[in-house]
Parts: structure tokens; C-alpha cells; sequence
């Protein structure tokens, strides 16, 4: 089978798998809810929601009821007087055409009364209620005697008038006969009278039709029905339910449609329960294998659900999936007369937005720890280089390095046995592990745990045996990620230990190195033998602790890394913002008044490099989209002296530079701007350009009379003297070149850094004007001019390259602070054959000639600065192979020449 | 010198610092029939601008005491005397050349040059 077919099914059977795995526990919960459904266990919760939509539907417009309440009197005239009038009543029903008329109770004299009629019989169902048992109705273990199982007297019916039907106080349903009876209730008679299709009794009472509510039902006075104060379309085609209904407010039932309080008489509910028949209106309910097909619909969309990306968003879908089922239920309910027992549907939903979390909450911890582990292997690959992983060969190169560097007496290193705690010689110079006093070698012991307390050196006495009272003797625990590794035990002589600054802070700088060495030396030694059971980073908190230790160990060396880079460092994401920055480029950027952080990559090489927008955007698309590198020079208002050069470079993945069949090269993932100080470098190219100028120069100088003398050799009229004279010429010109190229060449090939450059050849006008425009920026006394006589072109002079600017500086702010108010400080250039002299002189106050001697050249120290500056600046002409002289004299000023050698 | 060019009586004065360079220049100004004086820098040729009152003057910008730039404009400005300068310099830079002709100088020449062409240049100018 191919490979990628191969991996394909590997795929499918994984999701399947997964798909399986996620499925089984909803059908499970499924089936569970169903069948505490059918069980009744959920009749409590269901029963509320059918009694909101019921109160719901009944404020929804309903047909003309089939039923006419006509209440019996209880309190009027004697008993005779009110079963007269009772009878006269149901004469008058009769009269008016009712076609049926329920008792709910037939007292004999109403049966005689009955009896008598065969009219009124024909329409008429006694009620007769079953005598009670001990036995609760509600159980359904009644046992049916009595008058109702009685045969009836010819032409009479009798029905069952039995109490209704209470679930958790509350009338919702329907009894159309007893349990293990044929009788009919007086509902269902009247039902069959009255010939309402085909009443089967189904096996759970059926629901009452609660339409309109209490007072939803006609009621007729006895006393109204008498005087014949009616019409007859209230009483005609009707049926009357006859019945007793107290007055009292208390008694009655609760129904499905009641308002808390509200309490709804026998006799009306017995006129709702048979309206309902009559009516055909009786609520239908799916059954068992219905109601769990409609389960299964209802979880359906849970599986896409569990799909959703987020909890949030599955919640909210879930939510959303209920109120969908709910409307479903209520639209059954008011259209098709069905009551869906909706509770089994929410709770399944629920239950599937429950597994489904649970299941995406345990993959996303497999993912974790799956991502734990691997970033742990990966760091371990990363962080520890092949070669330094276990073995003993570096802790003899650790050793020595240590006692080379600290001189110290003797070392020794000792590890703690995981399991047992007890401690194993590692290393050790000039001593042994017999030569340690604490006998037990055991961690646990009082001075290793006073050093374990004190997490860093401790001083102690005797525990090197050999050592002798001269030398002081430290512990050290070896400690990493908080884990107890060894120890490491030393002796130095106290005065050497007291010699070195801060001694026991650079044993803890070691400390911390040697344990980090330790620990991955030991972890490579347990991923070595751990290897069958996956190794040493089974356990996902160690693996966290310990890929969070690296990590931060790791970015802690990065940043260090990064912020002691002398180059100004910012790193763009592709889209501009930055992402990492160092220390120096903050420092630079402030002192150009730059946020940084509020600035884009363009904003960044605008304000840098001052190119428009449209060029700054040709240099980052060239970045970002050919992926090469853009150098340009950039420089710093605050620091015109500087010249910097910054590099853009695309930072890629080596992994993607390294994709095959790539038609363009790897997008970058970030863009590296460096910032380079490159002042020294174009510095030292300043003065080999302007050194080299000068060479030329002094070439065409020197190759002037050799081109001359060459001219006229031809000539036939020239005397011997007149050619040795060219001779001559040509011959020291000649010479004079060599010289030149040779002096030049050496500075010309000269790699040193800048700083270095004690003696070069210079342009002395160059740092003499940065001296003067220095010092005129700062003068405090405008009344003192600054005045330069000079050639318009001098030689260049041996001098050091930042000093010479120092020197004329120095003597400038000496002058200047000498100098009378309304005078000139004259500087006076002048060259010679071997010098360039440079005067510097004022009309001051002066001080005696002797003094500034001393000052200068002597070892007297003068109190201001620039007159301790001085010495120094006396001291460098003088390394340059020049001559610093000064004068001074009272009431006359000062009086500098600075004399330096030639180049060429 | 064994025997000399014809004289055309022109005086040529050369102010240059390089002695090796002044002999070989009168030399071929000799050999080319002129009359060549030579001094070292600009302030030994101010005097002899005016006892000479020389045709021509070849002048090096390079020179310590008195550069040829000063001299320049002390010809223009002080000695008040029109005298055809050609500036023989070893300063291949363009805003010397121009300096230089704004400052009074008739023809810039960058050392080393060919002696025929000067020669022309001298004849030119005579002309």
C-alpha cells in the first residue's frame, strides 16, 4: 500500500476512534434520560414546563365551550325546597335541550326523580362515587365496589365520579376509568354520550385541555335556569355537569393553568375534563419509542456542537439549540394539540454540551501534555549540546579551571543519591573523599543541611581533615530547579580568600554553574536508562518545571545576550510592530526623542534614516517580500559626531529556507533592524581617504621635475652640469616617493582600531576647528573673539587621532578663560620644512611664566581643570614626537605653540 | 649648459617651494628661450612682481609663509598689475581649479604635466 495511503487510514481510524469515542457516552446519556423520562422521574420538571405552556395557550382565543357548569344549591330554603328545585332544574335543562346532563352525585331521591322521566333519563349519567379504601387513588391500587359496580335500574346510567388525578398537587391529567375497570368515569360517559369518536383508554391518563383557564366555562344559576331567564343557545346542544361547588375560597384543586392561589373548583374541572373530550381536544403525548427517536434528534446537533471551537461558542449554540427544542414543543402544544415532554430533550442537550466539554476539556489536556513533553525533549536536544552531556570528562576541566582561577588549597565535588540521600565522591583535587570528618555521608546531616538553609557558602571548620588552620574552608550545595544535586566543598588560604573581592559572591556565580552542569549531566544519565519507559519526562509537572525552567534560563541569556550587544537591536514582526528590542536601541532612540514602541518598522527607518515614505516602503518590501538584506547609513542629531549604518535583515525558519520546491524564497518571520556603530570605521576611512589625497599630492609633487627632467633629456643642448642637475633632481624626487609610499603604505594597511591609533597622520585643521567650534558654543564671555591665520593648505602632522581636538581644546578654554574682556584669541598656523607650528595666543591677565611651567611640566597640580589637562595634553604632543611650549606673563596673556612633525 | 635657445626676451617668474622642481623648470623655460627667475614662496616674489615686471608667472598653490592663493590676491588686490598666472599645481581638485581663476589665475595645470603643453600654453598666452 502506498505510504501516503498508509497514512491517510492511519488518519480516518484515528477520527473514527475519536468520533466513536465521543459518540458512545451521549447515546449512553441519551438512553439514561429517555428512560428516567418514560419512569416518571422527571414528571416534576416536565409538569411545570407543560403547566407554563398551558398558562401560555390559554390566553390564546378558544372555541365555544360544549360544557354548562350549573351548580347545586346548598343554601337556600330547606333541604326539601332545594331538591325541588334541583329537580325542577333538570326539567328545565331538559326542556331547554341539553343534550346531557352529568350529576356528579345521584342521592336516590334524584334517581326517583330520574326514573320517573324517561326523557330526562335518556340524557341524564348519574355520578356515583366508588366507596374509598384505605388505599391512596393516586396509587391506582383501587379496589372498584360498590354502588358504581352496582347494575343500574333499568334506563339509568351511573359512571364513576372519582376524584382527579394529582401529580405534585397538581390537575393535569385525565382519568377515564380505574385501574382494572370497564367502568367509565362520568368524563368518559359523558364522552361516549355525547359521541366523541373513538375514545381507547391509552395507558397514561390523558391530559386535560386547560383552554381559557378557570372561569373559562358558562355557569348557570339553578335559580336563573328556574325563572327562565336564559336563551336557549346557552343550554341547547349543551352539556350541563350538575354538581355541588363550596363557596369557600380554599377548597378546589390546583389545575395546570393556575396562577399561584388560584384554586379551581371540582365541579368546573370536571367540566374542563369533559369539555376537553367533547371537544376533542384531549392532549395526545408521543410514546415511548417516539419520545426516544425525538431524544436522538434533539442530541443530534450536540455532535456538530462539540465541533465548535470554543466552549463559549458551544455554550452558546447549546443555549440557542434549547430555546429552538422549547419553541418546538410550544408550537406542538398550539398546533397540534401534542405535549412533547420537553424535559428529557433539555436535560439531553444539556448532558451532550456536558460530555462534550468534558471530552474537548481531555483533549486539550492530551494536547498539553503531549505539547509538555515534546517542548521538554526539544529544549533537552536544544539546551544541551551533544558533547557535554554525561560523563566525567568535563568536571576535570571544571575542577581545574575553578582552582586555576580561585587558587585554591583543595576541591572537592560530591552528589546526592537520589533514592538513598547519600553522598558519592565526583571529583576531587588534592584531597579524597576519606578525607572528609562527617562520617555518615549522609545528606542529611547537620552541616549539609545548614548549608541547604543558607542556599549558598558556608564557612566551616574541620570538615576537610588534611586541611590545615590556614586555610578556610567553605560548603557549597549544588542545587538546580530546586532540586538537591550535591555539594561542593573547598579550602583556600584565608588571605588569599581575603585577597579577592567578594569572594563568596563569585563561588556562588560558580556554584550555580557547576550545579546547571551537574544537573544535566545526571538528566542525560537518567534519559539514557529511562528510554523504554519514555524516558525521563513522563511525569508532566516535571516536565513542565523543568521546560519552564529552561525556558526562562534560556530568554534570561537571550536578553542578556542581546542587551550587552554593542549594535542597537529592534526585531519587527512582519507586520511592523516590534517585537523585541535592546537596551541600546532604547538608550539611542530616547536621546533622539523617539518612542520606540509607539512606532512602526517604516516609522522606525523614516525617522532613522530621514527617506521619504516611498522610498522607506521600497526598502521594507524588499525585506519582507525578496527576503534580502537592505543596509543604508543612518545618523543621530543628538550625536553628530557618530556615523551609525543600519542593517534590515529578513529573519526566516531554517526549517522553511530549507523547503524544497519553493518558487520564491521562504516569506520572513520577522525583520531584524541593527543598528551598527560604524563611527570608527568611517573615521579611520576618513583619514586613510584624506592620507591618501595627500600621498597624491606629494607623488604629483615629486613626479613634476622627474616628467620635466625626462622632457629634457632629448635635448642635444644641454651641458654636463645641467645634466647632472636633472640627474639630480630626478634622482632625489625618485627617492623622495619611495619614502612617501612607504610611510603611507604602512598607515594605509593599518587594521588597528581607532582607538589605538596613538600617532597617525592628520589633518591638524580639522580637530582645531571642532576644538574652536566646541569652545565657542560653550563660551560664557562674548566679548572674546576667536581669530585663525592659516595657510589654505597644511600638511598633515603626526598626532593621535581623538587627542589632537583634546590638546586644542584644553588650550583654547585656558585662553579663554584668561582673556580680557574685548579681545582675540589668535591662533596662528604656520609650516616649515619638518614642523607645523600651531600658536596660540591672547591678551589676558596671565599669571607668572613659572607657575604655568610648573603647572605644565612640573609636578605642581593646578586647581582648574583645563589647567590639569594641560599635563596631559603636554604629555601627548611630546608621544607624538612633538614639542608643547607655553608662556605666560603677568598682564600680558598666554602664549601656546603646539609644534608637531610633518608627514611627508 | 653648453649653448642656449634662441631668447624671445620674455620673463617668466616661477614662485615654488620644491628647489629640485625650480631648477628643472628654469632649465626647460631657458631651453625653450624664455628668461626664468625662481623664488620659494609668494612673499619673496611680491617684490620681484614689480623690478621685474615679469611676462608670465608659474605658480605652485602649495607653499609655506605665502601660499599661491594668497598671492593670488595680492596681485589682483595690491600689486594692481595684470600678469598672465599659470597655476601648476599638484591639487586635482575641481574647487581649486575654479578658486584659483576666481582669485585672478589665467590657466590651471595639475602637476605632473607635459612641458610641450606648457610650452604651447606660454605661447598662446604671448600671442
Amino acid at each position: 500500500m502506498p505510504r501516503a495511503r498508509q497514512h491517510s487510514l492511519v488518519i480516518m481510524s484515528t477520527s473514527s476512534k475519536s468520533t466513536l469515542r465521543s459518540l458512545l457516552p451521549l447515546a449512553a446519556s441519551a438512553l439514561i434520560v429517555w428512560a428516567g423520562g418514560i419512569l416518571g422521574y422527571l414528571e416534576p420538571t416536565d409538569g411545570a414546563l407543560f403547566d407554563h405552556a398551558m398558562r401560555l395557550r390559554s390566553k390564546a382565543k378558544e372555541q365555544a365551550p360544549q360544557v354548562l357548569l350549573v351548580p347545586a344549591e346548598e343554601s337556600v330554603g330547606t333541604e326539601r325546597e332545594r331538591q325541588e328545585r334541583l329537580a325542577g332544574a333538570m326539567n328545565r335543562l331538559k326542556e331547554r335541550g341539553a343534550k346531557i346532563i352529568v350529576l356528579e352525585s345521584s342521592p336516590d331521591w334524584v334517581i326517583e326523580v330520574v326514573k320517573a322521566d324517561p326523557d330526562l333519563a335518556a340524557r341524564t349519567i348519574l355520578g356515583r362515587r366508588p366507596p374509598e379504601t384505605e388505599e391512596d387513588w393516586d396509587t391506582s391500587r383501587v379496589a372498584l365496589a360498590g354502588a358504581a359496580r352496582e347494575p343500574a335500574p333499568e334506563g339509568l346510567r351511573f359512571a364513576l365520579a372519582i376524584d382527579p388525578l394529582t401529580a405534585g398537587g397538581v390537575v393535569r391529567r385525565l382519568r377515564l376509568s380505574l385501574p382494572g375497570s370497564q367502568d367509565p368515569t362520568l368524563e368518559m360517559a359523558a364522552a361516549l354520550e355525547w359521541g366523541s369518536g373513538n375514545l381507547s383508554n391509552p395507558r397514561t391518563p390523558p391530559l386535560i385541555d386547560f383552554a381559557g383557564g378557570r372561569g373559562s366555562l358558562p355557569r348557570l344559576e339553578i335559580g336563573r335556569l328556574l325563572r327562565g331567564d336564559i336563551v336557549d343557545s346557552l343550554v341547547a346542544g349543551k352539556c350541563a355537569v350538575v354538581g355541588v361547588e363550596p363557596t369557600a375560597a380554599a377548597s378546589g384543586f390546583t389545575v395546570a393553568t393556575s396562577i399561584p392561589g388560584e384554586l379551581m373548583s371540582a365541579l368546573e374541572l370536571r367540566g374542563q375534563g369533559i369539555n376537553t373530550l367533547l371537544q376533542g381536544k384531549l392532549i395526545r403525548e408521543p410514546g415511548p419509542l417516539l419520545r426516544l427517536l425525538l431524544v436522538f434528534v434533539a442530541l443530534a446537533p450536540s455532535l456538530w456542537i462539540g465541533r465548535l471551537a470554543t466552549t463559549r461558542l458551544a455554550l452558546h449554540a447549546t443555549l440557542a439549540l434549547t430555546l429552538l427544542t422549547g419553541a418546538a414543543v410550544a408550537a406542538s402544544l398550539l398546533m397540534a394539540n401534542t405535549w412533547i415532554p420537553c424535559t428529557e430533550l433539555f436535560a439531553t442537550q444539556a448532558l451532550g454540551f456536558v460530555l462534550q466539554t468534558r471530552e474537548r476539556c481531555l483533549e486539550l489536556t492530551r494536547s498539553i501534555l503531549n505539547l509538555i513533553a515534546d517542548s521538554a525533549s526539544h529544549l533537552k536536544d536544544r539546551y544541551w549540546p551533544v558533547n557535554s552531556q554525561a560523563g566525567q570528562a568535563p568536571w576535570t576541566l571544571v575542577a581545574n579551571m575553578i582552582n586555576q582561577t580561585l587558587d585554591l588549597r583543595r576541591l572537592i565535588f560530591v552528589e546526592v543519591d537520589r533514592r538513598t540521600g547519600r553522598l558519592n565522591e565526583l571529583l576531587s583535587l588534592e584531597c579524597s573523599f576519606k578525607d572528609i570528618a562527617e562520617a555518615c555521608r549522609d545528606a542529611g546531616h547537620h552541616v549539609y543541611r545548614d548549608a541547604l538553609e543558607a542556599k549558598g557558602p558556608i564557612t566551616v571548620k574541620g570538615y576537610l581533615r588534611t586541611a590545615d588552620k590556614t586555610e578556610k574552608q567553605y560548603l557549597i550545595p549544588l542545587t538546580f530547579v530546586g532540586e538537591l544535586l550535591g555539594f561542593w566543598a573547598l579550602s583556600i588560604d584565608a588571605s588569599k580568600a581575603a585577597a579577592i573581592p567578594d569572594f563568596e559572591g563569585l563561588l556562588t556565580d560558580y556554584t550555580s554553574r557547576v550545579s546547571e552542569l551537574l544537573f544535566h549531566s545526571r538528566s542525560a544519565s537518567r534519559a539514557e536508562g529511562d528510554e523504554k519507559s519514555q524516558g525521563l519526562f513522563s511525569d508532566p509537572h516535571g516536565n513542565l518545571s523543568f521546560t519552564l525552567t529552561l525556558l526562562q534560563q534560556r530568554l534570561g541569556a537571550l536578553d542578556t545576550l542581546i542587551n550587552s550587544l554593542n549594535s542597537g537591536i529592534i526585531v519587527f514582526d512582519i507586520f511592523g510592530r516590534i517585537i523585541q528590542i535592546n537596551e541600546m536601541m532604547l538608550t539611542l532612540l530616547k536621546r533622539e526623542s523617539l518612542v520606540p514602541f509607539d512606532m512602526t518598522a517604516l516609522d522606525v527607518i523614516m525617522a532613522l534614516s530621514e527617506y521619504d515614505i516611498s522610498k522607506s516602503r521600497k526598502l521594507l518590501r524588499r525585506v519582507i517580500v525578496e527576503s534580502s538584506q537592505v543596509s543604508f547609513p543612518v545618523s543621530f542629531r543628538s550625536m553628530p559626531g557618530n556615523r551609525y549604518l543600519i542593517n534590515l535583515k529578513p529573519l526566516q525558519d531554517a526549517a522553511r529556507r530549507e523547503e524544497k520546491g519553493r518558487s520564491r524564497p521562504a516569506g520572513p518571520r520577522a525583520i531584524l533592524c541593527e543598528l551598527v556603530d560604524t563611527t570608527s570605521i568611517a573615521v579611520m576611512y576618513e583619514m586613510k581617504t584624506k592620507l591618501t589625497e595627500s600621498l597624491c599630492r606629494q607623488l604629483r609633487n615629486d613626479l613634476a621635475p622627474v616628467q620635466l627632467s625626462w622632457s629634457l633629456m632629448g635635448s642635444t643642448r644641454l651641458g654636463k652640469s645641467d645634466v647632472a642637475t636633472l640627474m639630480e633632481a630626478v634622482d632625489s624626487r625618485i627617492k623622495h616617493a619611495v619614502t612617501a609610499l612607504s610611510e603611507c603604505q604602512q598607515y594605509l594597511s593599518l587594521d588597528a582600531d581607532l582607538d589605538e591609533l596613538e600617532r597617525f597622520p592628520v589633518d591638524l585643521k580639522e580637530p582645531l576647528h571642532a576644538a574652536l567650534e566646541e569652545v565657542q558654543a560653550e563660551n560664557r564671555n562674548p566679548l572674546i573673539t576667536f581669530q585663525v591665520i592659516e595657510p589654505a593648505f597644511i600638511s598633515h602632522v603626526f598626532a593621535g587621532t581623538g587627542k589632537l581636538k583634546e590638546v586644542c581644546k584644553c588650550v583654547f578654554k585656558v585662553l579663554g578663560n584668561d582673556a580680557a574682556e574685548n579681545s582675540s584669541i589668535i591662533v596662528r598656523i604656520t609650516e616649515s620644512d619638518d614642523i607645523v607650528a600651531c600658536d596660540f595666543s591672547n591678551m589676558g591677565f596671565g599669571i607668572p611664566n613659572d607657575l604655568l611651567q610648573q603647572y605644565v611640566f612640573g609636578q605642581q597640580s593646578a586647581a582648574a581643570v583645563e589647567m590639569q589637562q594641560l599635563q596631559a595634553a603636554a604629555k601627548w604632543v611630546q608621544a607624538w614626537g612633538g614639542i608643547f611650549e607655553c608662556f605666560s606673563g603677568v598682564g600680558v596673556g598666554m602664549h601656546f605653540t603646539v609644534h608637531l612633525v610633518k608627514f611627508l | 649648459m653648453t649653448s642656449q635657445a634662441h631668447d624671445n626676451g620674455k620673463v617668466i617668474l616661477v614662485v615654488d617651494d620644491d628647489a629640485a622642481y625650480r631648477r628643472v623648470m628654469c632649465l626647460a623655460l631657458k631651453e625653450a628661450g624664455y628668461r626664468a627667475v625662481a623664488v620659494e614662496n609668494g612673499e619673496r616674489a611680491m617684490p620681484l612682481v614689480h623690478e621685474l615686471k615679469p611676462d608670465f608667472i608659474l605658480l605652485d598653490m602649495l607653499m609655506p609663509v605665502m601660499d599661491g592663493m594668497k598671492f593670488l590676491q595680492w596681485l589682483k588686490d595690491k600689486a594692481r598689475v595684470s600678469i598672465p598666472t599659470l597655476v601648476l599645481t599638484c591639487l586635482d581638485q575641481r574647487g581649486v581649479a575654479v578658486d584659483a581663476l576666481v582669485a585672478g589665475a589665467t590657466e590651471v595645470m595639475t602637476k605632473p604635466f607635459q612641458l610641450e603643453i606648457l610650452l604651447k600654453k606660454l605661447e598662446s598666452l604671448s600671442q
